[in-house]
């Protein structure tokens, strides 16, 4: 079989069973469907197979697994989105072709995304400036400051910023990554590199916490932090970088929480959501008895009341998901994910140089690290923090975002095949 | 590096595996202890989203609709106290009972959600979402002087029409105003009148003197008694017990018919040791004893309670309604129907119809058979012994000026020195029956002259009908 029809065949089959879904939630909102909701899987899977066959015929022969588990992903939050709020659905279905065109874009542009290591400071700017200007410009949303306002339209510049940093560090480890790696002394038998090459760590993790103050982000700080410690582990292959890394987040967190009284305020309500639960505790309460609800196998698509849920289509969506699919419909959900970004990290083994592995394994790194910290934040293994789950929650940021992300796996998978493990 | 990307994974790896554990606990494992918690609110949601179905009486009365109050839908009920044992209630908070729980799926919003819904709707299949009407077959009028005529007392009021198995009156006393649950709900729950229980279909008394009827009845039809005579001395020993006349009467020398019309203990106490055991209770079981009586909401079993063979004591106080025999008001409306209706006893049934809400008739209820209890012959029989009753013997206070009825007394001891209940039980017109009472009033004394004078109201008030 060849991978254009394996490519193919998989959106198919990922079409018949997500437009399942999605007609069974036109179902839930009770319309009688128009022509426009019976074509939109039509025309979700029409797109995606139109974005795989021209990258095919044009650019270069990627992977052919990753796309057909977009699909999936982006029709089942796009059901849920639907079942949820008919109006938000309709502005997602927008953003997911307006996203595969990014991708289409960005696949143009970075034929050779070796390319893109010349420009890292430029990346590295870039990153700086949109993960901060919203510390200076940006509007507070839900008790953090992490909007854009622009001509009427909110866009959350970290999105996009989160894909700047990963270029970056990709570029920066690539080269650096010998003196990086390099430990020049020994404390207490631990070969710790000197002060010069810990700079960019302690840097790293300034610029974090100066997010936590400026943006009272937790999870945008956490994320980034973590991708961070994640490439700089993989580049150097030293658990100490990691385990500094940790304790000098743990450190700082802990300053933070005693100072900020927001902070308190998200720990306090993850350790009981329930004397919070007039309040700031009502969401994660209600997200917990959802999930409860859903029981093994869900109430089914519509039949539960995840719209109990305040935001429940973004942070939440989890919850509404774990509600109506139940335990065993969550399962399939992690398991998509998970083979996922076991096809990107495979993507950057495959890959012959450093660039390109760092900067995919990066990409993974996002992917895995936002669905552990909202998922774990919704189910209460740590505390919440606004985040989005990668392609099912709604948002047009982060859909455009995670799109042009995959563009950069798919370009690293080109000859995915001549790669041995 | 490649080592390193494989770890990467398997950190992710650990990450989707505590979450999976987590997700185990709170879905599988134990989901109670979050769905249990007074914050979950679906329970309340799920029921009051959407209005349910209305509910009327057969003279086209409204017994309950849904109000929109804020966000919700919660439900009236014009009628109050009068319906609600037959009605029960829906409230979030408290749930369901009686005919709002028993008929739940008809009134409630069905929802087609889902697969189907989108299909159904797509090929325009007339797929409504609206709740069920329902007619019962309760007359309003008639349920409201019933509820009027106990005034606070304790008891039920049980009517029905013989021919057709349609239940007409079904009154329980106290009740409450369902309108008011949340204000009441505490006082309720603890006022020792047991307001909650409808004593019609689930109080169980001990019949009293109404028991005769089956014992005449297994006698007639085994051509036993007729022919006897006792000397009534107000008295009789049986196994050193004693079976005593109420109010230390006697009724001197008595047959059968006399016996009956008077009410004569020991008679009949000497008539069921004669019929034995296996007669009493096969003929108790023609009636329903025992069995489970088909119903729309709950009926409570009636017992004969006739366990040991040998004992007589036993035996004769069972003959005579006591020791422990224990009718529901609903069996004993069901035992006199037998009378009125040439021996057969019709399925009672409440609910009249169901329409859809565009006015289709979605079910109606239909005439059955219940049981064949007796023989035409003994029916008819023991119709005319019950018209003499009411006549000549302890049933006067049931007479109807204008109109032959039929009836029987009783008079139930409850012990512990407290006044004995008053059962009555009977039908009009006699010659051809188209309502039978059973009507019960808790220590309201003996002889069943209470409850014998709300039978007189309630035909009075039935007759204006016509």
């Amino acid at each position: 079989m060849t991978e254009r029809l394996t490519e193919g065949l998989l959106t198919l089959l990922s079409f018949f069973t997500t437009s399942l879904l999605f007609y069974a939630a036109a179902g839930a909102t009770g319309k009688i469907p128009n022509i426009e909701i019976i074509l939109a899987p039509v025309i979700i899977f029409a797109a995606f197979l139109i974005t795989g066959q021209l990258i095919r015929f044009f650019i270069y022969m990627p992977n052919p697994y990753v796309l057909p588990l977009v699909h999936m992903l982006v029709m089942t939050g796009l059901s849920m989105i639907f079942r949820l709020n008919p109006n938000l659905a309709k502005l997602q279905f927008n953003w997911i072709h307006t996203g595969l065109l990014a991708l289409i874009l960005t696949s143009l542009a970075v034929r050779k995304y070796k390319a893109l290591s010349n420009y890292k400071y430029i990346f590295g700017a870039l990153a700086f400036i949109f993960i901060f200007s919203t510390a200076f410009l940006g509007v507070e949303v839900n008790g953090a400051r992490l909007w854009l306002r622009i001509a009427g339209m909110s866009f959350q510049p970290s999105e996009i910023g989160k894909i700047f940093m990963v270029i970056f560090l990709a570029g920066y480890l690539s080269e650096r990554s010998d003196v990086f790696s390099l430990g020049t002394r020994k404390v207490l038998g631990i070969r710790i590199a000197g002060l010069r090459h810990t700079g960019p760590l302690v840097l790293m993790w300034g610029l974090s916490v100066l997010l936590l103050i400026f943006e009272k982000d937790l999870g945008a700080s956490l994320l980034f932090f973590a991708i961070f410690l994640i490439m700089v582990y993989v580049s150097s292959g030293r658990l100490t970088y990691i385990i500094m890394g940790l304790i000098l987040f743990i450190l700082g967190s802990y300053i933070c929480y005693l100072i900020f009284p927001h902070i308190q305020n998200r720990v306090a309500i993850w350790i009981n959501p329930w004397t919070y639960y007039s309040g700031t505790g009502y969401q994660v309460a209600q997200g917990l008895i959802s999930l409860a609800a859903g029981g093994i196998t869900g109430r089914g698509i519509g039949l539960g009341m995840p719209n109990i849920i305040p935001v429940n289509f973004s942070d939440f969506i989890f919850a509404a998901f774990g509600e109506e699919i139940g335990l065993l419909g969550l399962m399939g959900l992690l398991g998509t994910y998970l083979t996922l970004i076991f096809f990107i990290l495979r993507t950057a083994i495959n890959c012959n140089d450093r660039f390109g592995k760092l900067l995919c394994t990066g990409i993974g790194a996002i992917i895995s690290m936002q669905c552990f910290i909202i998922i774990g934040g919704v189910i209460k293994i740590i505390p919440l923090t606004g985040i989005t789950l990668p392609f099912l929650s709604y948002g047009g940021s982060s859909m455009l975002s995670n799109l042009i992300a995959i563009a950069f796996v798919l370009s690293i998978s080109q000859g995915w095949k001549t790669g041995v493990e | 590096m490649n080592k390193n990307i494989k770890n990467i994974f398997l950190l992710t790896i650990i990450l989707f595996a505590a979450i999976s554990m987590n997700l185990i606990y709170t879905q599988l494992i134990d989901p109670q202890k979050v769905l249990g918690r007074p914050e979950n609110l679906r329970y309340i949601l799920e029921e009051a989203m959407e209005p349910r179905g209305e509910i009327y009486s057969k003279d086209g009365a409204l017994l309950a609709q849904s109000k929109h109050v804020g966000q919700l839908y919660l439900r009236n009920y014009p009628y109050g106290e009068i319906f609600e044992p037959i009605l029960g209630f829906f409230d979030p908070k408290y749930g369901k009972s009686g005919i709002e729980q028993a008929l739940d799926n008809y009134l409630s919003h069905k929802k087609w959600p889902g697969l189907i819904g989108t299909i159904s709707r797509l090929v325009s299949m007339n797929l409504s979402d609206e709740p069920n009407t329902i007619t019962l077959t309760i007359n309003s009028r008639l349920q409201k002087k019933a509820y009027e005529l106990l005034s606070e007392r304790r008891g039920a009021v049980v009517a029905m029409d013989p021919k057709t198995g349609e239940v007409i009156v079904l009154v329980s006393s106290p009740s409450f105003d369902p309108n008011r649950l949340a204000e009441e709900w505490e006082a309720l729950s603890s006022d020792e009148g047991a307001p909650f229980l409808n004593r019609a279909t689930m109080g169980l008394y001990p019949p009293g003197s109404t028991y005769k009827i089956i014992t005449l009845a297994a006698a007639l039809e085994n051509k036993m008694g007729t022919g006897k005579t006792v000397d009534c001395t107000g008295e009789l020993e049986i196994g050193g017990n004693k079976v005593l006349e109420f109010e230390g009467r006697s009724h001197g020398e008595v047959d059968i018919e006399q016996a009956f019309t008077r009410s004569c203990n020991i008679f009949f106490a000497l008539l069921s040791l004669d019929l034995g055991n296996n007669l009493l209770t096969s003929y108790s079981y023609r009636f329903g004893f025992d069995r489970k009586i088909p119903f729309e909401t709950p009926v409570q079993k009636s017992r004969l309670g006739l366990e040991d063979q040998d004992d007589e004591v036993a035996l004769a106080w069972t003959g005579i309604g006591q020791a422990k025999v224990l009718v529901t008001p609903l069996q004993m409306v069901l035992v006199t129907c037998a009378i009125a209706n040439d021996g057969i006893i019709m399925t009672p049934h409440i609910i009249k119809d169901i329409k859809s809400n565009d006015g289709k008739l979605l079910q109606q209820a239909s005439s059955r058979v219940l049981f064949k209890a007796l023989e035409r012959q003994t029916a008819d029989k023991i119709s005319e012994m019950m018209q003499d009753v009411v006549e000549k013997g302890t049933g006067k206070a049931a007479s109807v000026p204008g109109i032959n009825v039929a009836g029987k007394t009783g008079t139930a001891e409850v012990g512990n020195g407290k006044n004995p209940h008053s059962w009555f039980v009977g039908f009009a017109p006699a010659e051809d029956p188209t309502i039978v009472f059973s009507i019960i009033i808790e220590n309201a004394g003996a002889g069943g002259v209470e409850a014998a004078h709300v039978f007189k109201e309630m035909v009075n008030e039935y007759l204006k009908e016509f």
